[in-house]
């Protein structure tokens, strides 16, 4: 049968009466934690292996809080269990928010929600995480006509438009001699379709060509 | 949209900020992040405006733009910047250009340039919106460009070039009209790329989908380094603008025309040269 931990009572404790576990692999964001412990104080209380003192889950807000704010006390639930599930809740209590994901759209409504009436900063993100957020929602949306439509863009209008203004080279290429009664040829032809340019007296002469 | 007036004093003379002309813009914290349009303080003239596109214009020109692979460009010995120009051309014999003409993005990128057009139209409203001055001041300075060679019906650019990623040092659009451009921008994941204006020390944020509408011809600018945050980070800036060598432009067949002879003229003495050259 599983052995559950036992809660023994929640309350506020001396921030020196209990201790960081010794065995906490986790390296936690700080700044980040010192942030929401200085914005919003203390809304859960840290988890303590009441045998032996040891917190089990919020090692990083404790340390916060002494470290950084100086707290004299910190909110404290305390529970009995043994030593080795009390290591396990210490690495499970971990390892549960490690794969977890986010659904973007639903993030992006939370943030613009919080932006709206309140403050981004207060809830751990800024405005270049919104502005990721929202980006990669836009890279990831499936390309849709109305957009174009709704704007109010013809695209014909730049196809014509680049039509006549694009002009395209086609460059042949001879020795010297060659080149020289080539451009001579093309003089002739110029004064024959009475053209005043090469690439008209060209465009005269293909149709000719193909009759 | 809603945007806030702020007066800012001017705190490098123009002669000054040309000292800094061609240095790298070091790390700065941006000190514009809202909608607003910045006045100096003394003369209460317009110097930049920063305001957001719609999103659905967003959405639709990031579908456009990034992905597109830009070629690098040397800009000279100390740094490249990996870049395309859209548009418009002016004609550079130079560069076999013999006649003004659209760019090879417009030719060969249709649809992209077809929504860069509608976004020049779109800048072009958002800039009247706040200061129709800029718009009119600017369009008479334009008057002599020929209709055919605006982008879109903006009346106020006739070309862009997107920058992809680039840091750009400090430097001025000397190659543009005394107008005011309009540089949207599309990020992800990347930290630092503001855009800073040292003549008044504006560092304007550049966020995702925002435009920052200034005389670029006039400010020196820059923008500052870029890291990204995650390995698929990109930053486009796409700056519109009006370039000088347009003025000399006929219509759109004109060009063409005048193209084709100046070309043939260009063979025939060569050819003439060639058997004369022992």
């Amino acid at each position: 049968m599983t052995e559950h931990v036992t809660v023994v009572r929640t309350e506020s404790v001396p921030i020196d009466s209990i201790s960081p576990h010794p065995a906490n692999p986790r390296r936690g964001d700080m700044a980040r934690i010192e942030r929401s412990l200085r914005e919003h104080g203390q809304y859960a209380p840290l988890i303590v292996h009441e045998p032996t003192g040891h917190i089990l889950a919020g090692n990083h807000r404790w340390r916060a809080a002494k470290d950084k704010l100086g707290w004299s006390h910190v909110d404290v639930q305390f529970v009995t269990c043994t030593e080795t599930k009390a290591l396990e809740i210490l690495a499970m209590d971990n390892r549960s928010s490690d794969d977890g994901r986010y659904d973007d759209t639903e993030l992006l409504a939370l943030l613009e929600q919080i932006t709206d009436s309140g403050n981004l900063d207060a809830a751990g993100y800024d405005v270049d995480d919104l502005d990721d957020l929202l980006a990669r929602l836009e890279e990831q949306d499936p390309t849709d006509d109305t957009l174009t439509e709704a704007l109010g863009i013809d695209a014909r209008k730049a196809a014509d438009t680049y039509n006549n203004s694009g002009v395209r080279s086609i460059v042949l290429t001879y020795p010297e001699d060659e080149y020289e009664q080539i451009v001579l040829g093309l003089q002739h032809m110029c004064a024959r379709y009475e053209v005043p340019d090469f690439s008209a007296a060209v465009a005269a002469m293909i149709p000719e060509l193909e009759d | 949209m809603m945007w806030h007036v702020a007066d800012r004093p001017r705190v490098l003379t123009s002669a000054e900020a040309t000292a800094v002309v061609g240095t790298a813009v070091g790390v700065r914290v941006p000190n514009l992040t809202d909608a607003a349009v910045i006045r100096d303080t003394d003369t209460g003239a317009p110097v930049l405006a920063y305001l957001p596109l719609q999103r659905n214009h967003v959405a639709l020109l990031r579908r456009h733009v990034v992905g597109y692979e830009c070629a690098a460009v040397t800009r000279n010995a100390n740094y490249s910047t990996k870049s395309t120009t859209f548009g418009y051309s002016p004609r550079a014999a130079i560069n076999r250009r013999e006649g003004c003409q659209a760019s090879a993005f417009a030719r060969d990128e249709r649809d992209r340039q077809n929504v860069l057009d509608a976004t020049a139209v779109t800048l072009r409203a958002m800039l009247a919106l706040v200061d129709p001055d800029i718009v009119d001041r600017d369009r008479a300075t334009l008057s002599t460009i020929d209709q055919d060679w605006f982008l879109g019906d903006s009346e106020l650019w006739t070309s862009g070039v997107i920058n992809q990623s680039s840091v750009l040092p400090y430097h001025r659009d000397r190659f543009n009209f005394p107008t005011w451009s309009a540089m949207p921008v599309l990020r992800r994941g990347m930290n630092g790329g503001f855009l800073h204006v040292p003549e008044y020390d504006l560092t304007v944020a550049c966020r995702d989908g925002w435009a920052v509408f200034f005389p670029g011809h006039d400010l020196v600018h820059g923008v500052t380094p870029m890291r990204p945050r995650v390995p698929d980070a990109y930053r486009y800036s796409i700056v519109y603008y009006a370039l000088r060598g347009m003025k000399d432009c006929h219509t759109a067949a004109e060009e063409t025309a005048y193209a084709r002879r100046r070309r043939t003229e260009r063979e025939v003495a060569m050819a003439a040269k060639l058997k004369e050259s022992p």
